[in-house]
């Protein structure tokens, strides 16, 4: 079996013509949690939006070389295809207006048809937004629309809607950037969780170190759109090799 | 490395380590005592290189755990304690094996029963203080350094034994010698008691 | 003394309030007259006066019901998929093309558009036609309502098609199921106004649907082909009794314009209760 769930080779991206993302060679290893560090602009949310081929939607982009998804090059693949199991919650928190509480979540699996009653679909449901350590708050007021939960809550209503598709890989751009700090810690401590206990890879871009410190298993620092050094969270927080990732880690820089 | 939920599952790993090195001190301390009484050579160099890298080990995951969790109040004073505590427990065991040497340069030297009395002490006190900081019950703590006094008159009486005589059987000056390491194993233990009662938020 | 800038806020905020009014008493005014002509004409002659051919205005009735409804089915599909398309696909050359084409076309003067018709459509066929009144009353509404679809959808916000694409969904289902979904109020507005326009329109009518004022469109024995039968309109009817001298005239005239302005007000009112806003 492949030991890395996603695997990057010489991955070039240019957006209107400006090169953003420089012979990247990233990789993620299974079930763990990989996350993907650097200041604003550094190309780290490009780098998260070509693993699920997202930066297509947006005209005037190029991509260059592979991205691995578990062995298999996903740019021969059918995008839609791919992000039914390399799903992402964005920065900010976006829950469909439209739909109720239960219908954002149902949604995916709805539209995949992974369910062939409602049974199962209500079952999926309650464990996607258990697993987002949500359901205690939403089971009383499912038909309620996601506008009246707080931001923290609408943040974890979208990482439930993720789940519902039973994803094997877990994209999470900034998720808590726009969330207060408690809510912020439970959608962390939700995601360890998923790592541990249904073996999810995770790839989490955070632009402050401590919080990469603290969720990763392994840093990839990305500077300038290259990727600058790469390895287990106690190595970079400990022991960095290069310049830069000291001076980001102090602060210095970003 | 395996994705942990919370800062004190962290601590939890930090602990076994750590629990994993006190053994190792309790195991040489126990050696030594068997040395002693039944006059045998020892050999802790084993031990002692396995606790130097246990130490190593903790200090590097106390480290990162102060980076990942950005600890404060007592739990960055307790953090600061186990740091502490792995270094007493590794010159503990240090202690140990000088006392190793010591024996097995003079195999078949019978040494004085009051110094296997004194190993014994020494042990208990570090078994203490050690349970003190994971069970975090401060009045086992205090119990320590009033053991400490009784080993401290052992030593000077002992010392004074020496200081006395124009000439000193082998069996006394080994036993001063051997006294004065097991005073700072105790020492060592008592360091750890006070790392208790500094480190732990009183209740 | 009061302080200046106090004094100022207050004449600023009586200034606003009196525009304001003035701005919306002319409305009050048209519709309070409206009301009170329109009751009093039904008043003075009976419900006949709705009801018949002859001494009423029945045929403008079913002729302009036909009319929206027969327009509506023209235009509104395809101006729905027109801005969905345009707002979707704007980078596309069709698109800019298509953007282009409505915008003139919103501005071509209606009576243009009833022309238009009758030179492609009365001329050929020999004879007038709601059908062909209902053609110039969907291109009428065509630029209006893809405009007001086109806007509702792109004033989503992108975070929601994003997300949408994040859990796998086509270009279709994102934008039927999101984005047309999140917008379903604007777009629904849209169709409204539409409808009302349809519903409001003279001059597309003068030269396309003939005015026959005292027969129903029924000469057929198939129900659908009626609507190539000449007919009237309850806009064109008012213009044109409103510059007849005699006074009956003017009341089924009045009577027509109260009519029109409660069939604007219910479908109004009804949108507003059955299309839940959306909240973003």
């Amino acid at each position: 079996m492949e030991r890395d769930a996603v695997r990057t080779e010489n991955l070039n991206v240019w957006i209107h013509g400006k090169h953003v993302l420089k012979n990247i060679n990233f990789r993620a290893a299974v079930s763990a949690i990989t996350v993907i560090m650097g200041p604003s602009g550094s190309g780290k949310s490009t780098l998260l939006r070509s693993i699920n081929r997202l930066i297509e939607i947006v005209p005037g982009t190029k991509v260059e070389g592979k991205v691995y998804i578990f062995g298999r090059d996903i740019y021969s693949d059918d995008p839609y295809r791919v992000r039914r199991y390399v799903t992402m919650v964005s920065q900010t928190p976006n829950p469909f207006p439209h739909m109720s509480i239960y219908e954002n979540v149902a949604i995916g699996p709805k539209l995949h048809r992974l369910v062939r009653s409602k049974e199962e679909l209500d079952k999926i449901v309650r464990w996607a937004l258990e697993k987002a350590m949500l359901w205690d708050e939403v089971k009383d007021r499912l038909n309620d629309p996601p506008t009246r939960l707080s931001g923290g809550q609408q943040q974890r209503l979208c990482l439930a809607r993720a789940l519902a598709l039973k994803p094997r890989i877990l994209l999470l751009d900034e998720p808590t950037a726009n969330i207060d700090p408690v809510n912020a810690r439970k959608i962390e401590e939700a995601i360890k969780m998923l790592v541990k206990e249904e073996g999810i890879t995770v790839i989490f871009v955070t632009h402050t170190p401590a919080q990469a410190v603290r969720v990763a298993d392994f840093i990839a620092f990305i500077y300038n759109g290259e990727l600058v050094e790469y390895g287990p969270a106690r190595e970079i927080a400990l022991n960095p090799r290069h310049r830069l990732t000291e001076m980001y880690l102090r602060g210095e820089i970003g | 490395m395996s994705t942990t939920l919370s800062a004190e599952e962290d601590l939890r790993h930090i602990e076994t380590s750590l629990d994993k090195l006190f053994r190792v001190a309790m195991e040489s301390l126990e050696a030594v005592e068997n040395a002693l009484r039944e006059a045998k050579p020892l050999d802790l160099s084993a031990n002692t290189a396995l606790a130097e890298h246990l130490k190593d080990t903790i200090y590097t995951e106390a480290l990162f755990f102060i980076a990942k969790w950005q600890p404060l109040g007592h739990e960055l004073l307790y953090v600061e304690a186990l740091i502490k505590v792995s270094y007493d427990l590794f010159r503990i065991t240090r202690y140990a094996n000088e006392i190793a040497l010591t024996i097995s340069l003079a195999p078949g030297t019978r040494i004085d029963s009051q110094v296997v009395e004194v190993a014994r002490t020494a042990r208990e006190m570090v078994e203490r203080a050690f349970r003190a900081l994971l069970e975090k019950k401060r009045d086992i703590a205090k119990n320590v350094e009033e053991l400490d006094a009784v080993i401290d008159r052992a030593y000077r009486a002992a010392l004074q034994g020496v200081a006395s005589k124009e000439q000193v059987p082998r069996e006394e000056a080994l036993a001063c010698i051997i006294l004065r390491q097991l005073e700072r194993v105790a020492d060592h233990a008592t360091y750890i008691a006070r790392e208790v009662l500094r480190a732990l938020a009183p209740s | 003394m009061a302080d200046p800038r106090i004094i100022k806020e207050k004449i600023f905020l009586v200034t606003i309030f009196a525009l304001t009014i003035l701005g919306i008493l002319p409305v009050f005014h048209v519709l309070a007259e409206v009301i009170i002509k329109g009751s009093e004409a039904i008043a003075k002659h009976g419900l006949g006066i709705l009801t018949s051919t002859s001494n009423g205005i029945l045929a403008s009735l079913v002729g302009s019901a036909i009319l929206s409804i027969l327009a509506s089915l023209l235009g509104i599909p395809l101006a729905i998929a027109a801005g969905l398309f345009v707002a979707e696909f704007s980078d596309t050359k069709l698109a800019k093309i298509t953007r282009v084409v409505s915008r003139s076309l919103l501005e071509v003067p209606t009576v243009l558009l009833g022309m238009l018709v009758y030179i492609i459509m009365v001329v050929p066929m020999g004879s007038f036609s709601l059908l062909a009144g209902a053609i110039a009353l969907a291109l009428v509404m065509l630029p209006y309502v893809m405009v007001h679809v086109e806007q509702a959808i792109e004033s989503v916000p992108p975070i929601y098609r994003e997300a949408g694409y994040s859990i796998g969904m086509t270009r279709a289902e994102v934008l039927l199921g999101v984005v047309a979904g999140i917008a379903r109020r604007g777009i629904a507005t849209g169709v409204l106004m539409g409808f009302a326009k349809a519903m409001g329109e003279t001059a597309p009518l003068l030269f396309t649907i003939g005015a026959a004022r005292t027969t129903l469109p029924c000469s057929h024995s198939i129900p659908l082909a009626n609507v190539l039968d000449p007919g009237d309109a309850v806009p064109l009817m008012i213009f044109q009794y409103a510059q007849m001298p005699q006074k009956m005239y003017h009341d089924m005239a009045w009577a027509g314009s109260l009519i029109l302005v409660a069939a604007f007000l219910a479908v109004f009112i009804a949108v507003r209760l059955l299309v839940k806003e959306v909240k973003t």
